[in-house]
């Protein structure tokens, strides 16, 4: 059995050394057998992934880090990282899942070296406050609305936990499964239905706490 | 089903993420509670809150910073088993040119046996010669055995 998987996957490496060759190839390549070209130190690979992840990847550490700059730096850690370690990868898991997981790693490193620094705390506004402007009277009204809603659930947000956040926005936002979510946060099953249960009431006691029961 | 077991799933029934044969008999336990009902509502304006964030487009490719960044860092070359031959020769010869450095002051000459073997009426005898010896410089000279063969038991001054 295991003889015949490594068959395979020889074959599948051979498939892939060759279709490499053609710009084509790449771009038809599934994210699994751009990793193992990048185990070989091929940049067209890496350039591959990072042009299908860096969108997803960016909105993600985005809204865990809440600045532009932070999160771009981490997506570029995250490729970095990578690039390293893709000799390593157990193909176990989604690449995806995996990068993810690494970006959660780096976020968790940026998180914790900014609460370090007492003047630059996590951005409880930041800068995604911009919606498209309208001209009619109610568009600017409910424009109005929808950015204090907005501005009141990234605050309630911001005091949660890391954990708690991270959870919350793999759930709702990224619209992840359990089984990714748990591998990305590092949390068996129950524990992440615990804890999820647990980051939706604390949302809503701190938006309640702040006066935005309206919110809810 | 009962509240308790419904409402763990509340969040999975608004999302749709149920699976088809549990679906139906949480909507018909929301349909009778008014409390898994108000519970299922809030559910609803949070997501509906949260996916309604906007969320920041990547405003530049990362491509060339990526690129850049790791042809600054370099990444750590793989040798052939062949080719890293010659360091490892290379880092074991250090290793044992080191090992002996160190080793080297911790080698003693063990005294003879026959240090071992001087008798307690020697050693007083050796004492007594000492300072039976002239000063030739002064009082601050240092005292020093007759004969440093003493020392080893090797005199020939009819001890044995």
């Amino acid at each position: 059995m295991q003889q015949a998987a490594l068959m395979d996957w020889h074959e599948r490496l051979a498939v892939t050394s060759t279709n490499a060759d053609e710009p084509s190839g790449i771009q038809g390549m599934a994210d699994e057998e751009l990793l193992r070209l990048c185990a070989r130190e091929d940049e067209r690979a890496l350039q591959e992934l990072v042009r299908r992840h860096q969108s997803p990847l960016f909105r993600f550490l985005y809204r865990l880090t809440g600045s532009r700059e932070d999160a771009e730096e981490a997506a570029i850690e995250v490729f970095m990282r990578a690039w390293r370690n893709a000799p390593h990868f157990r193909f176990e898991a989604r690449v995806s899942t995996w990068l993810f997981r690494i970006a959660v790693n780096i976020a968790r490193d940026l998180i914790a070296r900014r609460k370090a620094r007492p003047e630059a705390p996590w951005p409880a506004e930041p800068e995604f406050d911009r919606l498209p402007s309208g001209s009619a009277e109610q568009d600017a009204l409910d424009r109005l609305v929808a950015e204090d809603r907005g501005r009141a659930l990234r605050s309630g947000l911001a005091k949660l936990s890391d954990l708690d956040r991270l959870v919350l926005v793999l759930y709702y936002l990224e619209d992840r499964d359990y089984d990714e979510i748990g591998r990305i946060a590092g949390l068996s099953y129950p524990v992440l239905k615990t804890r999820l249960a647990r980051a939706r009431k604390r949302l809503r006691a701190v938006l309640e706490a702040h006066g935005h029961e309206e919110v809810l | 089903m009962r509240c308790r077991e419904v409402g763990p799933l509340i969040a999975d029934w608004v999302a749709g993420r149920l699976e088809p044969g549990v679906a139906p008999r949480v909507q018909e336990h929301l349909a009778a509670c008014d409390s898994c009902r108000r519970e299922a509502a809030a559910e609803s304006r949070m997501r509906t809150l949260m996916r309604a964030l906007p969320s920041e487009p990547l405003a530049r490719d990362l491509t060339p910073a990526v690129l850049a960044r790791i042809a600054d860092a370099g990444k750590p070359v793989r040798l052939a088993w062949f080719r890293r031959a010659p360091a490892v020769a290379f880092a074991a010869g250090v290793f044992c040119a080191l090992a002996l450095l160190v080793k080297a002051p911790q080698v003693r000459v063990q005294p003879p046996i026959a240090v071992a073997a001087v008798d307690e009426g020697r050693v007083v005898r050796m004492v007594a010669d000492m300072q039976e010896l002239p000063d030739p410089v002064g009082e601050s000279a240092v005292m020093v055995p007759a004969s440093s063969s003493a020392l080893y038991g090797l005199s020939s001054d009819g001890d044995r």
